[in-house]
Parts: C-alpha cells; structure tokens; sequence
C-alpha cells in the first residue's frame, strides 16, 4: 500500500533532480570556459564563439522556465503533500543567476 | 456429546442418564461463579470497565483532531503522546482500578494474602482470578488486535481503493503527512567521489562517478523514513500489548508471582504479520 503510493512523489523528485546540475555549476570554470580558455589545436580562441555561448544562456534560460513549469508549489499525493515552492523557486533562482 | 447413531433432532437436548442434569444441578449452581453474588458483580463492574476501555486506541487517528496533513515529526509526537497516555490510563484507569476492587470484594471470603502456592492452587480463589484473567485477556486480544485493524485502516484512507479488485473505502481529503523538497548541502570538506556501478540498458556495467560535495535534492523527510514510522507503530503497539500485565501477580501479592503479559503479543503473530504486508 504505501510503496505503490511512493512511486508518484518519487517521480516528482526526479523530475526536480534532472535540474540538481545547475546547483552545482562552477560559475568560475565556466566563465572560464567560455571567455577565457587555452588555446589548443582545437580551440584556436580564446573566448568562444557567439553560437556557443548564446547555446549556454539559452540552456539556462529554459531550465529556468522548465523548473518553473514542473509542479505546482504545493502538489497533494494521496499518502505526501509535498511542499515544491522553496525549492522551485530556488533553483529557477539558481538558473537564473548563472544566465 | 458425540452420537454415534443420527439422532432426531441432531441439535438439541441430549438426555445422559449417566449424569443426570437435574441430580446434579444443585452442584453445578454451587461451583458456578454465578451462584457468588460478590463475584457476579465484580463480573458486571470488571466487564463494564473493560468494554470502556475496548472503544478505546492505541493511535490517534482522529483526523479531525490530527489537522492533517502533518510533518513527520509533529505526528510522531502526536502518536507518542497518545500511546503513552493510553498505555497510561490502561494501568491506572483499568487494571490498578480492576486490581483494587476485585480485592476489595474479595477479602472478606478469601485469603488473598496466601503466601502458600500449593494452598493458593487448590483454593477457589485460584479459579475465581482465573476466571477474571481470561476475561482480561480476551479484552486485551480484542482491544490489540482493532488498535491495528485502526491504524492499518486510517493508513488505508489515504490511499486510492483499487474500484476493479472491488476495495471501496472513504478516501481522506488531506493528505497524511507532509513533506518538503529541499537542497541537501554537502557537509563533508574533503573532495571525495564515490563509485557506482550502474548497468546500463545493453547489460554493460558502468561505473558513475557520485560527489559527495555535490549540492543535492532530496525529501525532507525521507519518504523511506515515512513508511518506517507507520510499520513502527505496530512495534510501539505490540510492546505496549506486552507490556499490560496479568492481574494474578497484585492480587495475591504474598505469593511473589513472575511478572507476566496478560496477552502475549509476539512480533511474528499474524495480526502484526499480516498489518506489516499490508502497510
């Protein structure tokens, strides 16, 4: 009774953990990445072309909107009434900040 | 009686000539319970308690006292307290109460400060505790096994009834307990990366690399730590079960008895087996 009524929260927290990356983004590394990288005989710039970091901050502004559009802030299972609305709106901060 | 030839009407009286009833009637009514009025009433006084006690629970699922839904924390203080003061009431309220009126009753025609067990085995008084014993024990099997029929049924309401396996039951509006999405942050300092071996969807074993400073999502509480509480309950049940003890013991108090359950309720019993499974 109780593991059949787990797995619809569980699956609300792995919807939530596809976007745990974004909490552990180091902002200096990509920063780094992005503007200021060695130049190899692969990248023969230093700062990285328009398309790649326009791809960044896009990808960051639609986790944004994604994490946003997840769940509601207060989503009632039969068993848990899980409280989403700190940490939607904490990582959708998170994403964000980084764009 | 068995009869070995099918008798007309085959549920009814049987007349044994051997022990005639109506010879031996006087006898019956003599070492009946019945025929001892102080006893009689104690029955009527111990049976009126008990039934009171029997309405009773070990958990608390009163949703409208709960306020549901509840952090995992404040419903285990609600139920500890509700245990605590039902196993409470049961001493005092219901078995200290039975204790001091049975022998109350009982002093002024038995010796209830027997310090002899072979003298205290062969008296009446033996069999009228007996009596009053059993009466307490079918109480306590009765009121153990509802308090878990209760809890595995309040779980019950929270959940979606299978209409096709033809379950039907009234489905709570709230939810029972409340839980948070929040960030685990790392606690340990130390740039440490565990391994995991994952295996992939073609059979081939992966290994993942986890780091444990990584910033994590998770519940709080756990959801695994939500249905241990709930399996728990029956734990915290059954030793308050256990711990109910036979009255025998403060009845006869010279006779330095053993402490003893008045109904032993043992972790594997089916009762317990079969609210596990269902949880």
């Amino acid at each position: 009774m109780f593991k059949e009524n787990v797995i619809a929260p569980t699956e609300l927290l792995d919807q939530y953990k596809k976007f745990e990356y974004i909490l552990n983004v180091d902002k200096k590394r990509l920063l780094k990445d992005l503007f200021n990288r060695p130049i190899t005989e692969e990248n023969t710039e230093e700062k990285a072309s328009f398309e790649e970091i326009a791809a960044q901050l896009n990808k960051f502004h639609e986790a944004e909107y994604e994490i946003l559009n997840i769940s509601n802030d207060v989503v009632d299972f039969p068993i848990f009434c899980v409280k989403a609305q700190d940490l939607k709106h904490r990582l959708a901060k998170e994403a964000n900040g980084i764009k | 009686m068995r009869v070995n030839k099918y008798t007309y009407p085959y549920f009814g009286v049987v007349a044994n000539q051997q022990y005639a009833y109506m010879k031996y009637k006087n006898r019956i009514y003599n070492a009946h319970w019945c025929s001892d009025m102080c006893v009689a009433g104690l029955t009527s006084i111990f049976s009126k308690k008990s039934l009171e006690f029997v309405a009773k629970r070990y958990m608390n699922t009163n949703r409208d006292e709960l306020r549901l839904p509840l952090l995992l924390e404040d419903m285990k203080k609600e139920q500890s307290a509700h245990l605590d003061s039902m196993s409470k009431n049961m001493t005092i309220q219901w078995r200290d109460q039975l204790v001091s009126d049975i022998r109350n009753n009982l002093k002024e025609q038995h010796n209830i400060f027997e310090s002899d067990v072979q003298s205290y085995n062969e008296s009446r008084l033996k069999g009228i505790i007996q009596r009053f014993e059993l009466i307490l024990n079918n109480f306590m099997r009765e009121f153990s096994d509802l308090s878990i029929k209760d809890w595995v049924a309040f779980i019950k309401s929270f959940t979606v009834p299978k209409t096709e396996k033809g379950e039907l039951w009234d489905l709570s509006k709230e939810a029972l307990l409340s839980v948070k999405l929040e960030i685990l942050k790392p606690t340990k300092t130390d740039d440490k990366k565990k391994r995991k071996t994952k295996k992939t969807e073609d059979g081939a074993e992966e290994v993942e690399e986890e780091d444990e400073n990584a910033k994590r999502i998770r519940y709080k509480p756990n959801l695994k730590e939500c249905e241990d509480f709930m399996i728990d309950q029956l734990e915290q049940m059954r030793k308050v079960t256990n711990e109910f003890q036979c009255l025998e013991k403060d009845l006869v108090t010279f006779l330095n008895l053993p402490d003893k359950s008045s109904f032993e309720l043992s972790a594997d019993f089916i009762w317990i087996q079969n609210a596990k499974a269902e949880i």
